[in-house]
């Protein structure tokens, strides 16, 4: 019997969620995007109010859900509905934003309860347009919390790159059910 | 296009070359053939035997088909079942295109156009491999990065070379069959004229010349501002099939960061090893049992790691880490091998 893997994509809004999951969805995305009244945090046109929603469709008939969450915290109930289904989680973070690092703490924060039973993989975008802060930078966040996670630049518009990243996530989840399995 | 099948026609002196003085061990000297080359190409190999004769670790002198103890052909011909058959049983050296697969350490391979340095490396390997070289005198046991650096590759030389480079000096290096790395070792910055996607290829070219120059020379100094941070090169030489120095059995190492997989070749072993060892200090004999990929593979991931700055070593841990249980290939049997799926889903290759 096909089984299903939800994956979510999580993050800051215009860090480049929806793009991602375009790039790895072999059908057209599902989009719920509005106007984007917050035009302070970012200058974007749209976003997404409820989620977006792709898919990848693997040879056994195995499915990989991939789910936008919205960026904007009013709209936090859908992480809530989502996260319990949820295997992994892409966290992309808008290296051009105000405060990167800030948006990173935010969102590990937001999904702590997720970080202790699944896995994270961080996304840094548009780091073409700011080279700051580094990847190092980030490890560095991560080791202040006592974290290791795969820290990966990435063009979400590039297929390939967005696929390294969701195999990156794959082979966390991969190595953490193995130690969830393995004997106490 | 003429082809000629049999003997390369002798040039003026040729039988120099068998004189017995050359003979490496005072035998009889060995023969090589050509069959099915171009005119252009037995003309070039002629002249280039001629070259040798002085050069090679054994005498080699021309020979007939029936007589000779290696065959030049073309690749092609040597595999067609009917225009092959005279090469049926012999030993054969194959003459390769330039753009086709390069061979192993190891392999006696021609490739197209023949050079000298090429002809004189598989001369000197055929002759090995018929033990016509004096075995060398007993020798204490090489040490380890020793017998790396016999490893002619580019990235085997180029990582000697590193570390022995005086600090006003880089690195040129021209080969043959793509362009020209410039390396300021000091700076741990480097130039390619040729596309970055070659450079796992390019470090395993045995054809090349390596010179140091001034970092004040003109050349270097024009391209200079181009020059990129050395990590691509490290990684190319670091997974390239090289022969390496094996990573420490006592030491663990831990990995500090992912490498940057989004511009740095790699395979799906690479993910998988950076998934087992996350945030934890690793043994080789470990780290290769749990995660089931072959040790050389291990080693040559560790080797780059390490030379990129993404790993680190540390003494081994007195206890077994709690991640020294996992065993990532029962987990990865209970997502049903999703990695692997998926890999071969996003069109990343063969998942092997």
């Amino acid at each position: 019997m096909a089984r299903e893997h939800v994956i979510l994509f999580a993050g800051p809004m215009g860090a480049g969620k929806t793009t991602a999951i375009a790039s790895l969805s072999e059908i057209p995305v599902v989009r719920t995007e509005a106007h984007n009244t917050d035009t302070d945090r970012h200058a974007k046109a749209t976003t997404t109010v409820a989620l977006d929603y792709g898919e990848i469709t693997l040879a056994d008939g195995d499915k990989v859900r991939l789910y936008g969450l919205p960026g904007q915290e009013r709209f936090d109930f859908m992480w809530r509905i989502l996260e319990p289904r949820a295997i992994g989680m892409v966290l992309l973070i808008d290296n051009a934003g105000a405060d990167p690092l800030a948006d990173l703490d935010h969102y590990l924060n937001a999904f702590a309860r997720f970080r202790d039973r699944g896995a994270v993989v961080v996304g840094i975008t548009r780091s073409d347009l700011a080279r700051q802060p580094s990847i190092d930078d980030y490890y560095a966040r991560l080791r202040n919390r006592a974290l290791f996670l795969p820290v990966l630049e990435v063009d979400a518009r590039d297929p390939a790159q967005a696929g390294i990243l969701l195999s990156a996530l794959i082979v966390s989840i991969e190595a953490r059910s193995g130690a969830a399995s393995a004997p106490a | 296009m003429s082809m000629f099948n049999g003997l390369i026609e002798s040039p003026p002196g040729a039988a120099a070359a068998a004189a017995p003085g050359h003979q490496a061990d005072g035998g009889a000297p060995l023969h090589v053939a050509a069959y099915g080359l171009e005119a252009g190409e037995l003309h070039t190999l002629g002249a280039i035997l001629h070259v040798l004769k002085t050069r090679t670790e054994a005498a080699w002198e021309l020979g007939d088909l029936d007589r000779a103890d290696f065959v030049i052909a073309p690749l092609a011909l040597a595999r067609d079942p009917d225009h092959g058959l005279p090469l049926r049983g012999r030993n054969v050296i194959p003459l390769v295109a330039e753009d086709g697969p390069l061979p192993r350490e190891g392999d006696l391979v021609l490739t197209s156009p023949i050079r000298v340095m090429a002809v004189l490396e598989v001369l000197n390997l055929a002759s090995r491999r018929l033990g016509q070289v004096p075995q060398a005198p007993p020798e204490v046991p090489a040490r380890a990065d020793e017998s790396a650096h016999a490893d002619s590759s580019l990235g085997a030389v180029l990582s000697a070379s590193l570390a022995r480079t005086r600090d006003d000096h880089a690195l040129r290096i021209r080969i043959l069959s793509a362009g020209t790395i410039y390396v300021w070792p000091s700076e741990r910055r480097f130039h390619v004229d040729f596309p970055l996607s070659m450079l796992p290829r390019i470090v395993m070219e045995r054809r090349f010349v390596m010179t140091t120059a001034p970092v004040r020379a003109p050349e270097l100094a024009e391209i200079r501002p181009q020059a990129m941070p050395l990590t691509p090169l490290l990684w190319s030489i670091g997974i390239a099939q090289t022969r390496c120095t094996d990573p420490s059995a006592t030491d663990a190492y831990r990995l500090l960061r992912w490498p940057e997989f989004d511009r740095l070749p790699h395979e799906m072993g690479h993910l998988r090893l950076c998934g087992v060892m996350a945030g934890t200090a690793w043994t080789v004999e470990d780290l290769q049992r749990h995660s089931g990929l072959p040790a050389p593979f291990v080693a040559r991931f560790l080797r780059a790691c390490v030379a990129c700055g993404y790993a680190t070593t540390e003494p081994r841990a007195a206890e077994t880490p709690p991640a020294a249980v996992r065993t990532p290939h029962a987990s990865a049997n209970a997502e049903g091998g999703l990695l692997e799926r998926l890999w071969r889903r996003l069109g990343f290759g063969a998942a092997a």
